[in-house]
């Protein structure tokens, strides 16, 4: 352990040099502007700007990159909240609650919760990191598809039926994502599902495609749609900094998204959606301020957003121990370790250790940069608030075509933006949640992926989705909470047989609370017959 | 079960598009040819099934809850506000004309006409001044694309202009 330490102090040394803090520096702010482009993310930030990096020698170019890292990260968070533009499907949920901040004349506080929520789970992440590369390893390999399956049921429960008034309407919303999810090839057999003869359709649809669809048209076509019913007023800025209640608030959420994002991130398959959207979920049942979620609680943005960021500093851990890239950002990461004639994998460690722990002490120097650097810059980020609403909303479906554009230059694509726009359009109007079909786009396609491997492996035995302890807890866990509604009920029914016999009068309370519940328990019954 | 008055009629669209999207996945599903390369329990049918299913129940379950009384929340406003469906065209159809005319014109012309017709319809009555900005835009994020991102796009008709 000492030595790690020591390591990393050797690491700090050959990366804080001025010319090397300048670089990192640069790195951030470029990573920032070009992060804050609408439908551009971490991961396309930085495999934008990786050539730049090649110029450097290698400990430089690391500093520069990490700089460029974080600066994506949080300007992909920055259009998320400001334009309801997520670049990158871990940022998908922070669009939810931070952009209705930003309505509500909070996006300064949405930015700088982000900001430090980052700041702390990058922080928190890297440390965890130094520390506990080699258990995570071992856990990451005992884990096999049962599990995984496991983990990705618990999301769409937990993203569905947990969040949201309706039960029936999440799944519904569920559904729509997991068939948009199928487009294209299956990936075991090659079968073309959805694609109607179409070349086009035979590697899916992007999920960024899909998230600027849902989010940025839907959202334009729905202000387009209610433009008489109000009023064009200027979004307010609001006072610039988090106050002290804002702050009490964060702090937890940071610490649980960082939990909740670590581990995920470092397993391979595991990625940064489904601690986001965990997180989320969590903070919205833990909120002492749930009359807020939905309209913009603060919450819903420094949890998820910390999580995004921890399952970042996770996914090096295995990018560097395991040679696995769990995310996209981390594949091109490997990129450039591979340009550099380098091979991460459980060797990289000792071969190429000065490397490694430069890259480290860069990632933690990054992170303080962004702070310093986006911190004071957030108000002026909120002001872009401030253009009136023609030029606002026409500038989120310009940005929204051109990123749709970019990603695969055909021309057929905007189509698709249009169609998934209307789609998530008529969503809004009808009180679908869009959350849940984005999480089926991006999990649905892996939990099939994962089932099918878990049954080919036990030849068929569905026993086998029962046949660790990680899974049965689980899924009790997920019967509880889809059947716990089912049981209120009948206990409530009981109790009121009970209350009609003369001289006990019927509580009101029980009253109320079958009201709330039936329309959510007819969504989760009808569930279970599926 | 007691049928209330339903809200809003147009509220089952939504039962329809789920009803059309199961079908629609159990046409393309059952009509696949057969795969030989078939291998494990669970084929690439069996996915979509399960999903076409979960669709028609949530549709009739959609529609159940509607016939209550039931109604989904929309995201602001309420059910009763009036919809303007100009300017929703507007939009639509701005988004679709880039598709058709970004390989032909360029981004540039595409993207710039993009631009205004939005600007023009969320209500901007000021052609010249948004005429420029539309153009700016338009010439801005090319040359961003080109000169700081290296991705070309399109240049179409300005072809050796630009």
């Amino acid at each position: 352990m000492i030595e790690t330490w020591h390591l990393l102090a050797e690491g700090f040394a050959a990366a804080l040099t001025p010319t090397n803090l300048m670089y990192a520096a640069i790195g951030v702010l470029l990573g920032t502007a070009v992060g804050v482009l609408p439908g551009i993310g971490t991961s396309l930030a930085v495999a934008l700007l990786l050539p730049l990096t090649f110029a450097l020698e290698p400990t430089s170019a690391f500093i520069m990159f990490a700089g460029i890292f974080y600066g994506g990260a949080y300007g992909g968070s920055t259009t998320s909240i400001l334009l309801r533009t997520p670049g990158e499907s871990s940022t998908v949920v922070t669009a939810i609650e931070g952009h209705l901040m930003a309505k509500n004349g909070r996006a300064p506080q949405a930015l700088a919760t982000a900001a430090i929520g980052s700041f702390i789970a990058g922080t928190i992440g890297t440390v965890l990191l130094v520390a506990l590369a080699t258990p995570i390893v071992k856990l990451a390999v005992g884990m096999g598809a049962p599990e995984y399956f496991a983990v990705m049921v618990m999301a769409f429960v937990a993203v569905t039926a947990v969040l949201g008034t309706s039960r029936v309407r999440g799944f519904a919303a569920l559904a729509i994502g997991l068939l948009i999810g199928m487009i294209g090839l299956d990936a075991q057999t090659g079968q073309q599902r959805l694609t109607f003869g179409m070349p086009q359709l035979v590697d899916g649809l992007d999920i960024v495609l899909v998230a600027v669809a849902v989010f940025a048209i839907g959202e334009a076509l729905w202000v387009a749609s209610r433009i008489r019913n109000e009023p064009d007023k200027p979004i307010p800025v609001g006072r610039p900094w988090l106050s002290r209640a804002d702050l009490s608030r964060s702090w937890r959420p940071w610490l649980r998204g960082t939990a909740l994002g670590f581990p995920f991130g470092a397993i391979p398959a595991g990625g940064a959606e489904i601690p986001t959207f965990l997180s989320y979920a969590a903070e919205r049942k833990l909120t002492k301020h749930p009359e807020e979620f939905g309209k913009g609680a603060i919450e819903g943005v420094a949890g998820p957003e910390a999580a995004n960021n921890a399952a970042a500093a996770g996914s090096v851990t295995s990018m560097l121990t395991l040679g696995l890239p769990t995310s996209a950002t981390t594949a091109v990461i490997l990129a450039a370790f591979t340009t550099y004639g380098i091979q991460p994998g459980p060797q990289l460690l000792e071969s190429h250790s000065d490397l490694v722990w430069a890259l480290i002490a860069s990632l933690f120097i990054g992170n303080v940069l962004l702070l310093i650097i986006n911190l004071p810059l957030a108000p002026m980020w909120a002001k872009l608030l401030r253009i009136p609403r023609p030029y606002l909303y026409a500038g989120v479906v310009f940005f929204a075509v051109l990123g749709t554009y970019s990603i695969n230059a055909q021309p057929l694509d905007i189509v698709f933006l249009a169609a998934i726009g209307v789609l998530g359009f008529v969503m809004r109007k009808y009180g679908l949640p869009v959350l849940p079909l984005i999480v089926g786009v991006i999990l649905g396609p892996r939990a099939e992926l994962q089932l099918r491997r878990a049954l080919q492996i036990s030849d068929g035995d569905f026993w086998t989705l029962l046949s660790s302890p990680l899974c049965v807890t689980i899924y009790g866990v997920l019967a509880l909470v889809l059947l716990w509604p089912l049981v209120r009920k009948l206990r409530n029914r009981v109790a009121m047989s009970a209350s009609s016999r003369p001289g006990q009068a019927p509580s009101s309370e029980s009253r109320q609370e079958e009201v709330g519940e039936s329309t959510s328990l007819a969504g989760s019954s009808r569930h279970e017959t599926d | 079960m007691t049928f209330a008055r339903v809200q809003r009629p147009s509220e089952f669209l939504i039962v329809g598009i789920l009803a059309a999207l199961a079908g629609l996945l159990l046409w393309d599903t059952l009509t696949a040819p057969a795969q030989s390369m078939e291998r494990g329990p669970l084929g690439p049918t069996v996915f979509p099934i399960v999903v076409s299913c979960m669709l028609l129940v949530c549709a009739v379950g959609i529609a159940v809850d509607l016939l209550r009384g039931g109604h989904g929340q929309p995201e602001e406003g309420t059910a009763d506000d009036r919809s303007d469906w100009a300017t929703w065209a507007v939009i639509l159809g701005a988004v679709t004309l880039v598709a058709v005319t970004i390989e032909p014109l360029g981004w540039v012309l595409a993207g710039g006409a993009l631009f205004y017709l939005c600007v023009w319809a969320f209500g901007s009555r000021k052609p010249f001044r948004d005429l420029g900005i539309s153009a700016l835009m338009a010439l801005g994020s090319f040359y961003f694309f080109y000169s700081v991102l290296g991705i070309d796009l399109p240049a179409g008709v300005l072809q050796g202009i630009l």
